[in-house]
């Protein structure tokens, strides 16, 4: 007999608001459920809904709510079933905008290959009035060239956001990556600058903007704009490039401070560990700069190892990519040695070869706890538990996970 | 009447005319053959380096394996040497060679090494032109070769080779008669290993050349890695990195004397580090304690600086020194390394070559052996950083004083294009104009074979010509070697100086000859090694830009001794003999 799953609400209480107006139709009621934040209940009113098998024109807009439920809360495995029913029933201008958003939800799964597929089989120029036409078209457009980028074809990527007739915030981003990966540092800065001018909090971006300041040597100008995303983003990160900044102006003491609250933060940073260690050197403190480098060492043979154990493990699983165990323990690795964006990669990609994966599901769970990604992680141990209820493991982390951060989010 | 006498005159004038013209034209001729080459590279647009392998001879092509290069040992390619190996004065050359490798067909996976063409060595003639001469100086190595290594070794005043290999290295002693003797395991220098690059210097100061040789990775052919199968990258078959391999390890072999060599790699602390995936080494006083340091670029690792301790010891000491790694402290795929004083503050400075979409490194010396990172802040960074770089030496190639650098890049994927990042397999070399440690990459502007993209390797420099200038001998993976003469137009004087040991080893390897001229200091450490699998002529080269003379030279040779000299004149080599 099945075990009682954790309640999943209790994570997030905040949700539970009533909602003030009442509603036309069910429709407009589950609507405005979704509005409020209820996406359980509004998944639960679409389901409902879908289980009394309307014709396809009316099915149609609860798939797309359905859809949107499930994105909103964190399923992108739901959503992304939802989004292809509503494209394949519903009418023409429906069609193209939830391929759009199917593919924005393979994207978030990490599946570029399919994303493009989808995005290829869309008209180029979907029915509807010019200026939504032209909408839709461009976002098709920034979604085509997001996917090559996820798919390491930069050099395409790069004509693809290029030809853009309208860019955002995050095409000029992408640019702006595709030239510093490409050494062209002044070129990235500029690209930089155009998607802070549009979006001035975009943390990745200011990240990426200060580096290009250091490897100009706009020494200054890096420290000033490292400082301003401190106000709103005090990250490790960020402390860690201001010490390098300041290290490559010569300001060693101030660099030592700001590798000190950068380890602060994350202790085990083997940038700012290095820096740390250097600017000591160069300080003359000889005996604190030796104790500073055997600590830098113990974290760049362990990292060493792991990018070798990970090379090797990808290789093997390039020549065998349905086989379920090399997947996994590539995951396993990501995660253990705190790649956390590298674990949730790689676990969505093992499980496309296989949804059915319990250990898998269980990375995937732990690395989207790991990173705060609370209501996400929540979901993939209640699936991993619907599939094996007598999960303990899952079931132990799921109870701890509700327990521990249902009542941050409550305190919120 | 007048016309006819008109006519006569004329004619004896047109006669006398013609006569003078065509000895004009001849003399023209040999002026011209007289004049450095340089001259003509300053009609406007003309390249300043000038391709004249193909003209001069040097028309034997390297080969590396299958051209799908699906294993490591295919990518290294095999290196080159400057050396005047008969002793008549003129720079003659070797090119190493690989040789072809297959697959098994039947069992368990294998790889089969065949034998390649060997190396080929070229005798530079009277006129200029190289003839092929390996077998009859005796050269009769067909494995694998990969590095070349070019000293005096029993100080008789010819020059000994040493060639790496994957197998056994190979050490042929010069007999002095324009032929060569193998003497490899007599002299106990014949380790079977994946070998790179190897550098002769006098470790102890005994005035014998000792010599390191940098291992790469440890390959059994019986048990290819990762089932004999390739490597993928986005889904391209490449061959698989240093990481599915695991590293062979470097030698030191200390020369007795009587043309035997011990391995000390142990007993001199080199084993004290854990083994790297070595590839470039140079030697040098790096923290000017009068003992010549050890630089090893190591792939996908941190490099090694081995700081001789002056009692037969290393200590490794390039993290600590902050020359092991990049600014943010991630170790890159070392490839070739040169040292030199880029800078001009008496102190040498390391350039290292790095894989693609990496930046070549440059650690610019703060004294005392102490090292920053300064890839970035020198103009380096930015324009290596798609290249995947392999041989490098700093010379000064316009003679204005200041030293330059110039890079072998090529990548090591042929299908490197289908990645999609932008990388090609063939690429271009890369000048860098230098003054006081600030560089401009300048390809362009010099033009012609520099921005031939092609798959460069090794990078050796010698003044082949005796024109004054620099020029370079380039290795391809797959190709004959590239001579580029130096037609480089530019404003400066220079002096050059070649070393007779007495106490020391007989080129003085590891001597420090200084200069001042127009007041400005300017110097060298003696040596042939550095860069990538290659060995240079043993020939300190300086520009001099506007100055007439060195108004001082210094020469602090390895056995503690001082040669001072003054007032030389520009425009002339000179040999100095250690007293």
């Amino acid at each position: 007999m099945p075990l009682p799953l954790p309640n999943l609400l209790l994570i997030f209480p905040l949700l539970l608001d009533p909602i003030s107006a009442p509603q036309a139709n069910p429709l407009e009621q589950a609507e405005a459920l979704l509005a409020a934040g209820r996406f359980r209940e509004a998944q639960q009113a679409a389901r409902q809904a879908l289980e009394e098998h309307p014709s396809p024109e009316r099915a149609a807009p609860w798939w797309w709510l359905l859809a949107q439920a499930c994105k909103a809360e964190g399923d992108p495995e739901e959503a992304a079933q939802a989004f292809r029913q509503s494209a394949e029933l519903g009418p023409p201008e429906l069609k193209t905008e939830a391929g759009l958003e199917l593919a924005k939800t393979h994207l978030e799964m990490w599946d570029a290959e399919a994303a493009r597929r989808i995005l290829e089989s869309l008209p180029p120029s979907p029915p509807g009035p010019p200026p939504e036409v032209e909408e839709l078209a461009q976002r098709r457009s920034e979604l085509l060239a997001l996917c090559l980028y996820m798919a390491g074809r930069e050099k395409e990527a790069e004509k693809a956001f290029a030809r853009l007739s309208r860019k955002g915030a995050s095409s000029w981003h992408y640019l702006g990556l595709i030239a510093f990966h490409q050494g062209d540092t002044a070129n990235a800065l500029e690209r930089f600058n155009r998607s802070a001018a549009l979006e001035p909090r975009d943390y990745y971006n200011l990240l990426y903007r200060g580096w290009c300041l250091l490897e100009l040597n706009r020494l200054d100008e890096g420290v000033e704009a490292f400082r301003r995303l401190l106000q709103f983003a005090d990250t490790p990160e960020a402390h860690q490039m201001i010490g390098r900044l300041e290290q490559r102006a010569g300001r060693f003491a101030e660099a030592e401070g700001h590798f000190q609250e950068a380890l602060k933060r994350s202790p085990d940073l083997l940038e700012a560990q290095f820096g740390l260690a250097t600017v000591l050197r160069r300080q003359g403190r000889k005996e604190e700069a030796k104790a500073a480098f055997e600590r830098f060492q113990a974290l760049h043979r362990r990292q060493e190892e792991s990018q070798k154990k990970a090379y090797q493990l990808n290789q093997e699983l390039q020549a065998n990519p349905r086989h379920p165990g090399i997947g996994e323990a590539l995951a396993r690795h990501y995660f253990t040695t705190g790649d956390y964006a590298g674990a949730e990669r790689q676990a969505w990609q093992a499980l496309r070869a296989n949804s059915r994966q319990a250990g898998v599901r269980l990375i995937l769970a732990r690395a989207l706890g790991a990173v705060g990604r609370y209501r996400e992680a929540a979901i993939q141990y209640q699936r991993l538990l619907r599939a094996e209820p007598r999960h303990g493991e899952a079931r132990e982390e799921l109870e701890k996970l509700i327990s521990q951060h249902a009542k941050k989010v409550h305190e919120r | 009447m007048s016309g006819k006498r008109s006519g006569k005159i004329s004619g004896w004038i047109l006669a006398a005319g013609l006569a003078a013209f065509i000895a004009l034209l001849g003399a023209l001729f040999f002026a011209l053959k007289a004049l450095p080459a340089r001259k003509s590279a300053e009609k406007p647009g003309a390249a300043a380096f000038e391709d004249r392998a193909a003209a001069l001879g040097l028309i034997h092509p390297n080969v590396s394996g299958a051209p799908e290069r699906l294993f490591i040992f295919e990518n290294l390619g095999s290196g080159g040497a400057f050396f005047d190996y008969n002793g008549d004065d003129r720079l003659d050359l070797i090119v190493n060679n690989a040789g072809a490798s297959r697959l098994a067909e039947d069992g368990p996976p294998r790889v089969e090494l065949l034998p390649g063409p060997g190396p080929h060595l070229y005798e530079q003639r009277a006129d200029g032109r190289f003839e092929e001469v390996t077998a009859r100086a005796g050269i009769d190595f067909k494995g694998w070769g990969t590095g070349v290594a070019v000293g005096d070794l029993d100080n008789d005043g010819d020059l000994d080779l040493f060639l790496c290999a994957f197998g056994a290295n190979q050490l042929y002693v010069n007999d002095g008669d324009g032929a060569f003797t193998n003497r490899s395991r007599a002299a106990g220098v014949d380790h079977a290993g994946m070998s790179s690059s190897a550098v002769f210097f006098d470790y102890d100061r005994d005035g014998l050349l000792d010599l390191y040789v940098a291992g790469y990775v440890h390959f059994d052919l019986d048990r290819p890695p990762n089932g004999g199968r390739p490597c993928l990258e986005h889904g391209v078959p490449i061959s698989c990195g240093p990481a599915m391999h695991s590293p062979a390890g470097d030698r030191l072999y200390h020369n007795r004397g009587g043309g035997a060599f011990e391995e000390v790699t142990r007993q001199a602390g080199i084993a004290g580090a854990p083994p790297a995936y070595g590839l470039g080494v140079a030697s040098g006083d790096l923290d000017r304690n009068g003992w010549p340091d050890l630089y090893v670029a190591n792939d996908t690792m941190a490099n090694y600086l081995w700081l001789n301790q002056g009692d037969g010891t290393f200590q490794e000491a390039a993290l600590f020194s902050g020359a092991a790694l990049s600014a943010s402290g991630q170790g890159q795929a070392g490839m070739g390394v040169d040292l030199a004083d880029a800078n001009g503050d008496g102190w040498l400075d390391i350039h290292v070559t790095n894989y693609s979409e990496e930046p070549n490194a440059y650690y610019q010396s703060l004294g005392e052996g102490s090292f920053g990172d300064l890839s970035s802040g020198s103009g380096m960074a930015g324009p290596s950083f798609l290249y995947l770089g392999w041989g490098t030496k700093f010379f000064d190639y316009d003679q204005d004083g200041a030293l330059d650098l110039v890079v072998a890049n090529g990548h090591v994927h042929p299908r490197a294009a289908e990645l999609g990042t932008g990388l090609t397999f063939e690429q271009r070399l890369l000048v860098f104009h230098g003054g006081g440690g600030h560089f401009e990459e300048v390809g362009e502007k010099l033009g012609g074979p520099i921005m031939t993209p092609r798959n460069h390797r090794g990078l050796a420099a010698g003044d082949f010509d005796r024109d004054g200038d620099v020029d370079l001998l380039l290795t391809r993976l797959d190709g004959p070697p590239l001579l580029l003469e130096n037609r480089c137009p530019g404003p400066g004087n220079w002096i050059a100086f070649k070393l007779a040991g007495r106490q020391s080893n007989r080129e003085g390897i590891g001597a420090r000859i200084e200069v001042e001229a127009g007041g400005k200091r300017q110097w060298r450490e003696m040596t042939r090694g550095g860069s990538y699998l290659s060995s240079s002529d043993a020939v300190a080269h300086f520009g001099l830009g506007a100055s007439r003379r060195a108004g001082r030279v210094t020469i602090t040779w390895p056995s503690g001794a001082v040669t001072r000299l003054e007032e030389l004149e520009a425009g002339r080599r000179y040999t100095i003999e250690e007293k």
